[in-house]
């Protein structure tokens, strides 16, 4: 059997010695991306905690339900809007890319 | 578990207009299979993960149709009838998360599966880590995964095809049906089949779920008036924290963890449709596609379903028969039929894909890695298609062994892939991700899930400490706890694979 634990031959330098570190909050519109999702996340936690337990029907449908496809709706316009933003703004070919985006050193 | 006598009935006095619908629905099945046979080349990649070509729309609908299962047909509205709308919050919830997970994590798989061939998730993280035991960790997975899943659906589709059938199909020749036109399927058509026919039974779904909400909505003059129907349990039924008094937001957020975010963006399932589709620009389009499709499934369908059916059914002896309950009291005799072929395809795009996964992570993963290195892709290829009928054999013996065993574990599968976020987080996004955090991390996060949530270990282990959460969240939250702790602790990984993976993204991205 071929079992290949090959990480602990390699050689793994500390990260302080690292080239470059890739990091999971990243810079520029990645960080507006990702705040604005973490924010509607939160937001949509905030309003079920705080009216989810009122018995309202809007248009005969419960508050809950409304909460939820707004919540629903704002991330159709998030993945929407950044996606053409991301698009607008796209890095130029590969060869010429700055290597400092979206990377910490 | 049996059908309610009442639908048996009403089967039975339209036998033939059921008979003469499921013909033509197993026509149209043979015709999308022969089709997809005639664009299958003998390529590992090209039956696993369809040559990396298929448009966006069919890889939505085939992401749809596999999560919706029968569980969604069938089980979801009997949750909602049980507690309330918080359980359509739960999930939609669930899928709306999962959705923006997908735009994002979708590009990072899809790049590095291009660059490296990667067609299963133990190829991404196995080779990132550098480790096979974590690429067994994927296989573990998949086999939990899938073949609960599998099991909970050959089951469904046993009983089903024994009440269209009027009993002529005993419950366990029903399985043996379903497994066997499922593998021949599978075996000739492979991912492109599986997608193509997905596509058909997602439309059909939708349609019916969404003609079914109207039909519901006319019946009782408006969708007020099926609240006001509810009586004196309304307020209660519409509001958090529902009927049963525990859903809470947290409660909501905890749930959809495992039940939304481990079957939509990491189940095995998800993953190899990622590889699949044809371009990394497709994946805003096939998150917002697909929180469309679940919208209109869960607004107008799920949730008018298990409300109605509270309303006219208040003391169904089993929930999960409340949808065809239902169909059969409110909607026209041909269209009830319809639905009832729906709950079918829902449970036939289920198996055949996660049979198919269930293949090609244990022939790439375990079979080709660690026992046959040497092995082709002609030779991957036509070892898919016999692990295939050895797989769904046992599928088909644990369904008809151990059912009361093994159907409750589907429930919670969503909760053991969901342990993979943290090390794919590290493979596509954290470079300073160890290995260590990824051996021990994700371990962790599957055994306190399996204590918690199905009392499989013995008493070792406290119960979960944080009450409003439900155990297999508080295992996630321990899971990624861990990571980040173990991988500050320990060294990442080397330059040259960070570059492999986090430079060619950046790069790309």
């Amino acid at each position: 059997m071929k079992w290949n634990e090959d990480w602990r031959k390699a050689n793994r330098p500390p990260a302080s010695q690292h080239p470059k570190i890739y990091t999971f909050w990243p810079r520029g519109r990645g960080r507006v991306i990702f705040g604005y999702f973490i924010f509607i996340t939160l937001l949509d936690y905030i309003v079920l905690t705080l009216f989810g337990g009122r018995p309202i029907l809007i248009a005969g449908m419960p508050l809950l339900i409304w909460i939820t496809v707004i919540f629903a709706l704002l991330t159709i316009a998030g993945i929407l809007g950044f996606d053409a933003w991301n698009k607008n703004q796209s890095s130029p070919p590969v060869a010429n890319t700055p290597q400092a985006e979206d990377n910490e050193s | 578990m049996n059908f309610p006598p009442e639908i048996r009935q009403l089967v039975l006095s339209n036998y033939p207009m059921i008979i003469a619908t499921l013909v033509a629905y197993f026509v149209i099945f043979v015709l999308i299979s022969w089709a997809a046979k005639r664009k299958l080349t003998k390529d590992v990649g090209d039956y696993v993960v369809a040559s990396r070509n298929l448009g966006w729309v069919v890889v939505t609908f085939t992401m749809y149709a596999s999560v919706l299962s029968g569980v969604g047909m069938a089980g979801i509205p009997g949750a909602i009838y049980t507690i309330g709308t918080s359980f359509v919050v739960t999930a939609l919830t669930g899928i709306i998360i999962s959705t923006a997970l997908l735009w994002y994590f979708g590009p990072r798989i899809w790049v590095l599966g291009k660059e490296y061939g990667f067609t299963t998730p133990g190829d991404l993280l196995g080779e990132y880590y550098q480790s096979d035991i974590i690429r067994m960790y994927t296989v573990i997975a998949s086999l939990v995964y899938n073949i609960a899943y599998i099991v909970a659906q050959l089951l469904a589709g046993g009983i089903l095809l024994n009440v269209l059938s009027g009993n002529a199909i005993s419950l366990n020749f029903g399985i043996w049906i379903i497994t066997i036109v499922v593998i021949i399927h599978v075996a000739l058509a492979g991912l492109r089949g599986i997608a193509w026919l997905d596509f058909f039974n997602g439309a059909l779904i939708l349609v019916l779920l969404f003609a079914f909400g109207v039909f519901i909505m006319v019946a009782a003059g408006g969708p007020g008036s099926v609240v006001a129907g509810l009586g004196g349990i309304r307020d209660r039924f519409i509001t958090t924290p529902g009927m049963i008094g525990i859903f809470t937001p947290s409660r909501i957020f905890g749930v959809m963890i495992g039940l939304s975010i481990g079957s939509i963006v990491l189940s095995p399932s998800a993953w190899i449709r990622i590889y699949s589709a044809r371009g990394r620009s497709h994946f805003a389009k096939i998150g917002v596609l697909m929180l469309v499709l679940w919208l209109i499934s869960h607004v107008i369908g799920t949730y008018f379903i298990g409300t109605y059916g509270r309303v006219l059914f208040p003391d169904a002896a089993n929930p999960d028969f409340i949808s065809s309950l239902l169909a059969f009291g409110v909607l026209p005799v041909f269209i009830a039929t319809l639905f009832l072929i729906a709950v079918l395809a829902a449970i036939i795009s289920t198996t055949d894909t996660y049979i198919h996964v269930l293949t090609a992570t244990v022939v790439r993963d375990c079979i080709r890695t660690l026992f046959w290195p040497t092995m082709d892709d002609a030779q991957e290829f036509r070892l898919n298609r016999t692990i295939t009928i050895g797989a769904a054999g046992i599928c088909v013996l644990l369904a008809l062994s151990y059912p009361v065993l093994i159907t409750p574990l589907a429930i919670f599968a969503g909760g053991i892939t969901v342990q993979l976020l943290p090390p794919l987080v590290g493979a596509v996004t954290w470079s300073r991700a160890s290995t260590e955090a990824a051996l021990v991390a994700p371990a962790v996060g599957v055994l306190l899930t399996l204590k918690w949530e199905m009392g499989i270990l013995p008493g070792i282990l406290p119960p979960p400490f944080a009450p409003a959460l439900p155990g297999l969240a508080v295992a996630f939250f321990i899971n990624v706890f861990l990571f980040i702790v173990i991988s500050y602790l320990t060294k990442p990984q080397s330059p040259e694979q960070v570059e492999k993976f986090h430079g060619l993204l950046a790069r790309e991205l």
